[in-house]
């Protein structure tokens, strides 16, 4: 290897200054494995460029060793700085003016709550910095962050299960047939709701747009038509069908599906002149 | 803790990997102005920067096993930390170019208040160097080192062909050498 050519190329100089390029870098570093003369110019160079950064030095702020110490020793004790490293991103989301999107697919009250504990979290955290120098007070603090940390993950391990039912729900979407359901009758005009059907799985996913709020006494029920005759596919509670994705009876076959009002509780036959939207099957 | 104490790079090594929270204090009372310099230089911004030089420390503690003695000095492995970090945290917060250059020349460094809050570092050093070095060599090596500028940023904003980039650098830093020589 010509070292002498890697000296006066300037590539040791770009190297010590981080002006190198990845590729550069990588030639260097192979080059400087086969040649103990060509590390050691490099080794030179980078011990003075290392020299003027030294002499650029500055004190950092009295508290920041305080902090790094209660970090790790919290470290140590549990991930939980893991979880506070997480942390403010989902707070700072909940901030975000969002708005309403149809596929709504976790309930927004989960983010609330997982954003709520992680400040209290953050807050606890701060407050026994604060409280460090006096012992007795630390423990008790440091105990009531413990708890919290462990109510915390059962929260979060909550939040994962619906994280986890809902990825699964989108994958399982993508691949469901889409059948909007719009008005049946002139006089109510403007409504909508979307039934996801899979004919494999047999599942069947409802979501309710628009729909006007049934009496307390009443339910809405989902039918699939099949050869015209209405099979039940059962009945839906409005929360749950507007706030995201209400899971219906299996339905095997189903040339349409249309939603009626109906008694608490659905009917074995559906009653007609109160079907209030309804959608053929693609396809 | 036992200030008065030194280590040499194994010893520390050694402790970081053994989790010794005594050798991990002496670490920090020994690197952390030169890391914060090299933090605070990138960042310009004291809150920011302590806030990353916490995070450093926290990568040197949890990642002591990546650092490979074979590859190079501790320092070495500790100063691209250090300046990785507070770039990657340069670059999220979006500066446009001409906002570095803008930081460079409205250094902490040059703040003479700045100095005297800081009495413990090698000013006098400092100014030596700072004095022989012409100003397109410091800011060509600044831009680099505290900036991450790529070659082509630095040719735009020096105004001079990228080709020659490299060259100048070397000079600079040929200079630089020269210069650390004679003190």
């Amino acid at each position: 290897m010509d070292v002498q050519r890697y000296i006066s190329s300037g590539i040791i100089e770009s190297f010590v200054a981080g002006l190198a390029t990845d590729p550069e870098v990588r030639d260097l570093h192979s080059a400087m494995e086969q040649s103990p003369e060509l590390r050691t110019a490099v080794d030179a160079v980078q011990l003075d460029m290392e020299t003027y950064v030294n002499l650029q030095s500055i004190q950092p702020p009295a508290g920041v060793k305080d902090k790094l110490f209660l970090q790790i020793n919290n470290d140590q004790s549990s991930e939980m700085t893991d979880v506070l490293a997480a942390g403010p991103a989902p707070a700072y989301e909940v901030e975000v003016p969002r708005e309403r999107k149809p596929l709504k697919l976790v309930h927004p009250a989960w983010r609330v709550v997982a954003a709520a504990a992680i400040v209290g979290l953050i807050a606890c955290g701060y407050y026994i910095n604060q409280q460090a120098s006096q012992d007795n007070e630390w423990k008790t603090k440091y105990e009531a962050l413990v708890n919290e940390k462990e109510t915390m993950l059962a929260e979060q391990k909550v939040f994962q299960t619906r994280m986890e039912e809902s990825e699964h729900m989108l994958a399982t979407i993508r691949t469901m047939k889409m059948v909007p359901m719009y008005t049946v009758t002139p006089t109510r005009p403007g409504l909508l709701a979307t039934v996801y059907w899979d004919p494999k799985s047999q599942e069947v996913l409802l979501t309710v747009h628009n729909l006007p709020e049934p009496a307390p006494d009443q339910q809405y029920q989902l039918w699939s038509i099949v050869n015209g005759k209405p099979v039940d596919a059962g009945v839906f509670d409005m929360s749950k069908a507007t706030g995201g994705f209400q899971k219906m009876k299996a339905v095997t076959s189903a040339q349409m599906f249309a939603v009626t009002l109906e008694k608490k509780g659905g009917s074995p036959t559906p009653t007609l002149a109160s079907m209030f939207v309804a959608g053929k099957v693609a396809g | 803790m036992g200030t008065s104490n030194t280590y040499t790079e194994i010893e520390l090594v050694q402790g970081l990997r053994a989790r010794d929270q005594q050798i991990f204090g002496y670490l920090y009372d020994h690197y952390s102005p030169a890391l914060y310099g090299v933090v605070l230089k990138v960042l310009n911004d004291e809150n920011i920067a302590s806030d990353v030089l916490q995070e450093v420390f926290l990568k040197i503690w949890r990642g002591i096993e990546k650092y490979d003695t074979e590859k190079g000095r501790l320092f070495t492995w500790m100063l691209n930390i250090a300046r990785n970090t507070a770039i990657d945290t340069l670059r999220s917060k979006a500066h446009k170019l001409d906002q570095k250059i803008h930081e460079l020349n409205n250094d902490v460094y040059l703040q003479t208040s700045q100095l005297a809050v800081h009495p413990s570092v090698d000013h006098l050093g400092l100014t030596k160097v700072l004095e022989k070095l012409s100003k397109e060599q410091r800011t060509i090596i600044d831009l680099a080192y505290y900036k991450g500028c790529t070659q082509e940023e630095i040719a735009r904003v020096l105004d001079i062909p990228l080709g020659t980039v490299k060259t100048r650098m070397r000079n600079a830093i040929i200079q630089l050498r020269t210069i650390l020589k004679q003190m």
